[in-house]
């Protein structure tokens, strides 16, 4: 049993609250990755969870204990630090083994694990090596090799893609989430990049301010993202927002921002007229956005913008437009190719609107499933 | 009123568990420890204060007085007036001052040229530099203590400070911080017509501030501690530095050991304002060479 | 070794070779300008003085100090052989023995101390450096006290372990236990400061790696504290010899060398020999000893120890 329990787990650093009351559950052989700008807290809930650090208030559960009180080498976890923290005076074989001397291992257990871990790793020729001889990412999979070879019940990893360049970052993005399915242990990763977030993980769990937004799988974030922090986090480019205003009754609603009318559904009609006041804000994502003829004015969203830059990637083209008060990014098909200073027409596809209570930020569930 | 009950609670078992982790006991132990060494440290100071302080009568006291009951504060202008202290701190100051200056600006030029200059046999001469590291004061004496006297520098503020000059160490420390400087800045200089003197004056010595207050103090720390040499160069009592007039007052008054005392602190004061004033560059000088920083 | 060099833009345009050429002499002329000064003061006082010595070495001299006749290497075998010279090197060792590993020991658990993260740390911090602020003048002035035989405090503490009255400087067996105590002491706050800017060079990670691995207290300081400190250990430790190997000032105010010569350490013996007997000759020849001396010492030191340790 390797599931993680964060039971209102709070950190204080003197005022600073570094976590606030998180309660999380990360399931046995989860890759569950914590999601957030720097300074959110992920890192100190990851070395809370290691032993390094004790919290304030709240309860670590690993497995099925409570390791509060418990050191951090009796947690039985392995940790992968962001600068890789290998021993440098020692090979890279000596640095897998450290832990298990330290135990006591039989020597020929040690070898066997370290040979399987350097196999995995590709690290066999590398096993007389010092760190100083290593490239970046050789040091990266030594960090790793020496957590595997401990076999513990949940890996803990900080940012470990942060120092790679791009390139070495996408291939060992693949190789660990392979790592994952062989290894089939309980992964807590942490990262800023909401693409390794995205792509790595089972479940994302978003914090902010050291509080958590949202847990859900990343199909799932991406889709019903809880509230407007998280809306505008995840996804590349961010989420368009709009502060409108509901005029009309409820089964013929239009939400209207300064120059756009937003008709409504029925069903999106009814889950705003909960609101207590009339406004709200409204999120739509650039890939639902195209270029529009005036003709189908009826019943979509439609506004007349200028076009400001062409970002053209070959495949498609990130534009960004402006009209009177906002700047709207919108991502199109490459054809036809815009030029700055365009008059266009865009077309919202209202079925993918997101609605935000204006003051709280949350989310505002529709009745569409 | 449940909630205030769940959260009173939940800081007792907070409480609790923090000292279960964390027990006082532990953290008595370390300041225990902290506390004894630094007594250990800190006695010969003490005592001397206690006995520069005591009457003379209560120096000959056994068990030796911890606290001075009766403390003669006099004593320390006594020490100043029976002993030349103030001529000796003066020929200290002198002969300290000049070596410092002399030594920061012979090691300026001399790590301006090996960073900044290329010339042939520049490494060579760097390494003659560097080997004078190894040629130790003590072996070289007599034929030193000759040349003063050939001289006819015995007893002057020249004998005590021309040899101190020049330092490779400090050479060495300059040069590694002077070899910092981005090359483009040099190249700034150059097009804006910056001549080397002026390259060096007005940008490379502004930049290494921090390394050259830690080649003074360094500097500083070494000359007003020097022993041997002033021993040997000075005999007119007028001369003395600090340290030999201290280390002659164990042939005088031996009576007023409180006095000597006294005069011991007094010697010893300017040392410890410094280190107390200029602690920060005084670890960074000294730690120069031990550790990479 | 990476070097750069700043050169002035030539004013005059000239063909490359000249305008390479005379860069090259500008430059050699500005370093000349810039190191006359150090090179004028090493050679005066650092090299002539060492041929001298050994130019010195060959002469007899006479009782007023004068030079006397030339007795080429005999002078040399005679002293570097002799049962004098074995003596102030037997000392010397002995010295440096009971005063490099204690101030080497005992700095770095000081350092250790000072190294946690308690309220209030800053002044222990203080204290423990506080005897590099402390010239050997100084710190020998304070021992005195210290050592009196009717009143001073050590005498006073060996009493109370049951140790009658002990006269420590005029003990022939406790003179330069004595001696190194107070050079121990003097020495503390120096190698406090060093030890203690190495361990906090030595990166967090790395105990916090160590503390999830499993290592013991023991363990962490074998691992990683010790070869992570391992280029410190090696400065202090050569450092710390040629200091002892050059000790005297302790000894002139402490002991003057005695009692029955257990304190004479050699730059004593060099002194006395020089400034006392005027016996210049026989001086040389033991300064030109102790200079190879203290070479040879130290070149073993690192071939031996280098390896040891390790570098970043």
């Amino acid at each position: 049993m390797s599931r993680v329990v964060f039971d209102r787990v709070t950190k204080h650093f003197g005022e600073v609250v570094a976590v606030d009351d998180l309660s999380l559950e990360i399931y046995d052989q989860e890759f569950l990755v914590l999601l957030g700008p720097s300074g959110c807290g992920k890192s100190t809930a990851l070395r809370i969870v290691a032993g390094l650090e004790d919290p304030t208030r709240g309860t670590i559960i690993i497995g099925d204990r409570v390791v509060n009180n418990v050191e951090a080498k009796s947690r039985d976890i392995a940790m992968v630090f962001q600068d890789y923290a290998l021993y440098p005076h020692m090979s890279v074989y000596d640095n897998m083994a450290f832990s298990m001397r330290m135990r006591h291992v039989h020597h020929r257990e040690r070898h066997q694990r370290i040979l399987e871990a350097a196999h995995t790793l590709g690290l066999e020729t590398l096993l007389r090596r010092k760190p100083a001889a290593l490239s970046g990412g050789q040091r990266q999979r030594v960090a790793l090799g020496r957590a595997i070879v401990r076999q513990p019940s949940v890996f803990l990893m900080d940012e470990p893609l942060s120092n790679l360049d791009a390139k070495l970052r996408v291939q060992t993005r693949r190789e660990l989430i392979k790592l994952h399915r062989r290894l089939q242990t309980t992964f807590i990763y942490v990262t800023h990049d909401q693409v390794e977030a995205m792509t790595m993980g089972e479940r994302i769990a978003i914090l902010k301010d050291g509080a958590l937004q949202q847990v859900a799988r990343p199909q799932d974030v991406y889709d019903r993202p809880a509230n407007v922090f998280v809306a505008s986090f995840i996804g590349s480019p961010a989420m368009n927002f709009f502060q409108a205003e509901l005029e009309g009754q409820t089964d013929r609603l239009v939400a209207r921002s300064d120059s756009v009318e937003f008709p409504l559904s029925a069903a999106q009609g009814q889950a705003l007229a909960k609101l207590p006041a009339r406004n709200v804000t409204i999120g739509i994502r650039p890939e639902h956005i195209s270029l529009g003829e005036p003709s189908a004015k009826a019943d979509h969203c439609m506004l007349a913008a200028v076009v400001d830059t062409v970002e053209s990637l070959g495949s498609e083209q990130q534009v960004t437009f402006s009209n009177a008060d906002s700047t709207i990014q919108a991502r199109l098909d490459p054809s036809p190719a815009l030029r700055e200073g365009e008059q266009v027409l865009l077309m919202f596809a209202c079925e993918h609107l997101h609605f935000f209570n204006p003051e709280t930020g949350l989310r505002i569930e529709d009745q569409r499933g | 009123m449940a909630t205030r009950i769940e959260a009173l609670a939940t800081k007792v078992v907070t409480v609790e568990r923090a000292v279960r982790r964390r027990p006082w006991g532990r953290y008595a132990l370390r300041y225990l420890a902290l506390m004894l060494a630094a007594a250990v440290i800190i006695a010969p100071i003490y005592m001397t204060a206690v006995n520069a302080l005591l009457p003379k009568q209560a120096i000959v006291a056994y068990p030796p007085k911890l606290f001075p009951s009766d403390p003669q504060w006099g004593n320390f202008p006594k020490a100043l007036d029976q002993v030349p202290l103030a001529r000796y701190m003066l020929n200290s100051t002198i002969q300290t001052g000049v070596i410092v200056v002399g030594q920061l600006v012979t090691s300026s030029l001399a790590a301006y040229a090996f960073a900044f200059l290329r010339f042939p046999g520049r490494s060579l001469l760097f390494i003659i530099f560097l080997s004078t590291l190894m040629v130790p004061l003590e072996v070289s004496i007599i034929p030193n203590f000759q040349t003063i006297q050939q001289l006819g520098w015995l007893d002057t503020y020249q004998a005590l400070t021309i040899p101190f000059l020049a330092t490779a160490f400090g050479t060495f420390l300059l040069r590694q911080h002077f070899m910092t400087i981005p090359k483009e800045l040099r190249d700034a200089a150059a097009i804006d017509g910056y001549g080397h003197l002026r390259f060096l004056w007005s940008v490379v010595l502004p930049l290494s501030r921090p390394v050259l207050a830690s080649l003074a103090v360094f500097a500083f720390l070494s000359a007003w501690n020097q022993y041997l040499w002033p021993l040997l160069v000075t005999n007119d009592d007028n001369m003395r530095t600090v340290q030999i007039g201290l280390a002659a007052l164990r042939g005088r008054e031996i009576d007023s050991f409180n006095v000597v005392m006294a005069g011991t602190l007094i010697a010893a004061m300017p040392m410890f304002a410094m280190l107390v004033f200029f602690q920060g560059q005084l670890v960074r000088g000294l730690t120069a060479g031990a550790v990479k920083r | 070794m990476a070097v750069t060099t700043g050169e002035p833009v030539p004013r005059l345009p000239l063909p490359g070779l000249v305008a390479r050429g005379l860069t090259q002499l500008k430059n050699l002329g500005f370093g000349v300008l810039f190191l006359w000064p150090s090179i004028l003061l090493f050679g005066a006082f650092v090299f002539y003085p060492l041929i001298k010595s050994v130019y010195l070495g060959f002469y007899e001299s006479d009782p007023l100090g004068n030079r006397g006749d030339f007795v080429g290497f005999d002078q040399y075998r005679s002293v570097l052989a002799g049962s004098a010279f074995r003596h102030s090197l037997r000392i010397t060792f002995q010295f440096t023995m009971y005063t490099v590993p204690p101030a080497i020991v005992l700095g770095l658990g000081l350092a250790m101390l000072a190294n946690q993260k308690l309220p209030g740390i800053s002044i222990f911090r203080t204290i423990f450096a506080s005897t590099v602020a402390t010239s050997v003048a100084v710190a020998s002035m304070m021992w005195l006290t210290l050592l009196n035989p009717t009143t001073g405090l050590v005498t006073w503490i060996l009493d109370q372990l049951g140790q009658p009255r002990l006269n420590l400087l005029n003990d022939p067996d406790w003179a330069l236990v004595a001696v190194s105590l107070t050079t121990i002491w003097l020495n503390l706050g120096l190698a406090t400061i060093v030890f203690l800017a190495g361990l906090q060079s030595i990166p967090e990670r790395l105990y916090e790696s160590a503390r999830i691995d499993g290592a013991s207290r023991l363990g962490t300081f074998l691992h990683v504290t010790l070869p992570m400190l391992s280029p410190t250990l090696l400065f202090v430790t050569v450092i710390g010899t040629i200091l002892a190997f050059e000790s005297f000032g302790q000894i002139h105010i402490l002991t003057r060398g005695g009692p029955l010569d257990e304190t004479k350490v050699i730059v004593y013996s060099i002194w006395e020999n020089a400034f006392q007997r005027f016996d210049y000759g026989v001086a040389s020849v033991q300064a030109v000893g102790l200079f190879i001396l203290v070479l040879g010492l130290t070149v073993i030191q690192l071939r031996f120890l280098e390896r040891r340790v390790f570098y970043q």
